[in-house]
């Protein structure tokens, strides 16, 4: 549906690896707790049926998250020219997130734990109706791109200011 | 040009008053523990050093803020210095400035002053005041009327200049006129209608309770049909007693209150959306209240109703955007939601439904066969039996309602400068996003949307309480890629100006 031209980037693979750990560490979480319901909650009716029911939702939530970072990397794609900013996102509902760059207001590099694990960095892009953020670029690339930004905004307020 | 004092201005000492008020409150229950007789000297003497630290603790900050705070109001910017703990000096140009607010309290009308609040054109602290100083009435009067013209360089639609002198409110009939009666309507048939059902169900509680003798029922149902209902609605109407909406060249002012009065008026310019709003009950009547996004609408805290207009009949509310906001009037052809968009949607609605059936068929299963519930009185084993079913039935029946609802109502329209977007099933909603007001654009698709070719549209805006997402229904994906394309496109030939919009 919003597909574009070749003029799309795509992402490095690194960002599989960084989208599993973060799913792993919500997993653990997750199986925490069914083991914990699994020895501590005792005997009550139905204990065998419930306890099947909610291993068969955590399988599905295991599942969820091995297929998801590899049709998550599928889809990721962005593209900033001076005009705007494009990126599209999604595992199962894709998202298309356009910002006019005469609209961005900060630009900021971020480098969450995990993403430093595997040399990712996230550009930040604030506008007065929100955020939009490009994940899991090279941090050089990010720096790249905030500077890009940066001075593209700076030439819109100076042009601004002038008029 | 103005009778302003050149110097920096002080907060009036009423600001003091104001920010003690609950120093005074623990002075009170100090000394009436102090005054009880039955306390020993000890406890008195603890209490008294308690007291007197809590006071120093509290009002020695509240002095030195207004002692060391200034703001100094210069032809081109006002500029705000403080200098306690640390020295701030904060200038903000008059054309960053969204709303200029003017509200009386009960202090405020025993000291003859107001408080004028200004509030700059941003996401950040939208909700509440940049800036806020307590003057005597006359000088805020004047200074009002300086940032006012400042702010707006007013003129009319002419583009002539409208002089200051004739900005007084009391030269300008309000467009709006609402009886008591009319207020009270406002107030309880505005409010969205899970928000009145939910009251209504609180009240039937309370009602219930009474008959069968229920205490712990009667007060749990009293207690929150009082925090649902009656105490939002009665500051509802102290806000909105005497409401007056008037416009003045290109500033739209917005008078009302009851005890605390509230005026704010902004440039039409700085609107970020029109909505015409009309939830289920007031529509019925046939009436709709009129609302704008606009950063510090508001004077009141907590208080996010951007309201233009009270509820009114349809075709007033149609005379008064005409009256008021003729910038926002539209009749653009609508586009309704297409065949594909249904199939979609019911595709959808069957998936959300195999979901259901897979999570929930079970459990409810399990419910229908219980025969005994420990502390639970048999004759109510049916309702425990069947409601789960009951639940299930109208769970999976709901996302096929809500689907031909969407395909027969939601609905858009594009205009050379604006868009309307048609939202809503019970309570429904017409949004007015002029192009050059949209901060981003975002199209979302699921797996079957995209099979079909449509999307949803959400657009960020600049509101009231920041920011606000707003949504379409489904719509062909090309026809919403026309919307951040005609962003880009306005920008790129001019016809955005941000001299004019300001962000």
């Amino acid at each position: 549906m919003m597909d574009a031209s070749g003029e799309y980037r795509r992402l490095d693979k690194r960002c599989m690896a960084s989208r599993y750990v973060s799913y792993s560490i919500g997993l653990i979480f997750l199986v925490i707790c069914y083991l914990a319901i699994y020895f501590m909650a005792g005997e009550f009716s139905h204990r065998h049926e419930t306890m099947l029911f909610l291993l068969a939702l955590l399988l599905i939530v295991i599942a969820y998250c091995i297929l998801a970072p590899p049709v998550f990397y599928r889809h990721y794609k962005y593209f900033i020219d001076d005009e705007k900013l494009d990126v599209v996102r999604g595992v199962i509902t894709i998202t298309r997130t356009i910002v006019p760059i005469e609209r961005i207001m900060q630009v900021q590099v971020t480098h969450g734990p995990i993403n430093r694990l595997f040399g990712l960095a996230n550009v930040d892009v604030t506008t007065a109706g929100g955020t939009a953020t490009l994940e899991y670029l090279e941090p050089a690339e990010a720096e790249q791109i905030a500077a890009r930004l940066a001075v593209v905004i700076d030439r819109i307020l100076k042009e601004r200011n002038s008029a | 040009m103005t009778d302003i004092p050149d110097r920096p201005l002080r907060n009036h000492p009423i600001a003091i008053v104001k920010n003690l008020t609950m120093l005074l409150v623990s002075i009170i229950i100090g000394i009436a523990i102090l005054t009880d007789s039955e306390t020993d000297l000890t406890t008195r003497l603890i209490s008294t050093g308690i007291l007197l630290l809590i006071t120093l603790a509290i009002a020695v900050p509240i002095v030195m803020f207004w002692r060391t705070t200034t703001v100094q109001f210069g032809t081109e910017e006002m500029t705000v210095r403080r200098n306690f703990i640390s020295k701030t000096n904060r200038s903000v140009p008059y054309d960053r400035v969204a709303a200029v607010n003017v509200t009386r309290n009960v202090f405020d009308r025993i000291a003859g002053t107001v408080t004028l609040q200004f509030n700059i054109n941003s996401a950040v602290n939208a909700a509440n005041a940049d800036i806020a100083f307590v003057f005597k009435t006359d000088l805020g009067e004047q200074i009002r009327s300086f940032v006012y013209t400042q702010t707006f360089r007013s003129t009319d639609r002419t583009g002539t200049p409208v002089p200051a002198s004739a900005k007084r409110d009391a030269e300008h009939p309000s467009l709006v006129h609402f009886s008591l009666g009319q207020v009270i309507e406002h107030c309880y048939l505005s409010q969205p209608t899970w928000s009145l059902f939910w009251g209504i169900f609180w009240l039937v509680l309370t009602v219930v309770s009474l008959f069968y003798g229920s205490a712990g029922g009667l007060i749990t149902g009293l207690i929150m049909w009082a925090f649902q209902t009656v105490v939002p609605q009665f500051f509802q109407f102290m806000r909105f007693y005497n409401f007056r909406a008037y416009r003045d060249g290109q500033t739209i002012v917005i008078q009302s209150g009851f005890v605390q009065t509230y005026r704010t008026s902004f440039d039409v310019k700085k609107i970020n959306a029109v909505r015409v709003r009309r939830p289920y009950l007031a529509r019925l009547s046939h009436r709709s209240c009129l609302e704008a996004e606009v950063v510090g609408i508001n004077a009141a805290k907590n208080d996010t109703t951007p309201t233009l207009c009270l509820l009114m009949p349809d075709t007033a509310v149609a005379e008064l955007m005409k009256e008021l906001i003729p910038e926002y009037v539209t009749d653009q052809p609508v586009v309704h939601e297409t065949k594909h968009s249904e199939r979609s949607m019911l595709l959808n609605s069957v998936a959300i439904d195999a979901i259901l059936l897979a999570v929930f068929t079970y459990p409810v299963w399990l419910l229908t066969g219980v025969t005994a519930v420990e502390g639970v009185d048999p004759q109510w084993l049916p309702w425990i039996n069947y409601t789960p079913v009951l639940l299930l039935a109208l769970a999976l029946f709901y996302p096929f309602w809500a689907s031909v609802r969407n395909y027969r109502l939601l609905k858009v329209s594009f205009g050379e400068d604006r868009m309307t977007m048609y939202r809503g099933r019970m309570d429904r909603e017409w949004v007015i996003l002029p192009y050059d007001r949209m901060q981003m654009a975002a199209l979302t698709g699921s797996i079957v949307a995209r099979h079909y070719g449509v999307c949803h549209l959400s657009v960020s805006v600049l509101s009231t309480t920041g920011s606000k997402n707003i949504k379409s229904g489904l719509f062909p994906t090309e026809l919403l890629e026309q919307v951040p394309a005609t962003v880009q496109a306005r920008i790129r030939d001019g016809r955005y100006d941000p001299r004019i919009t300001g962000i």
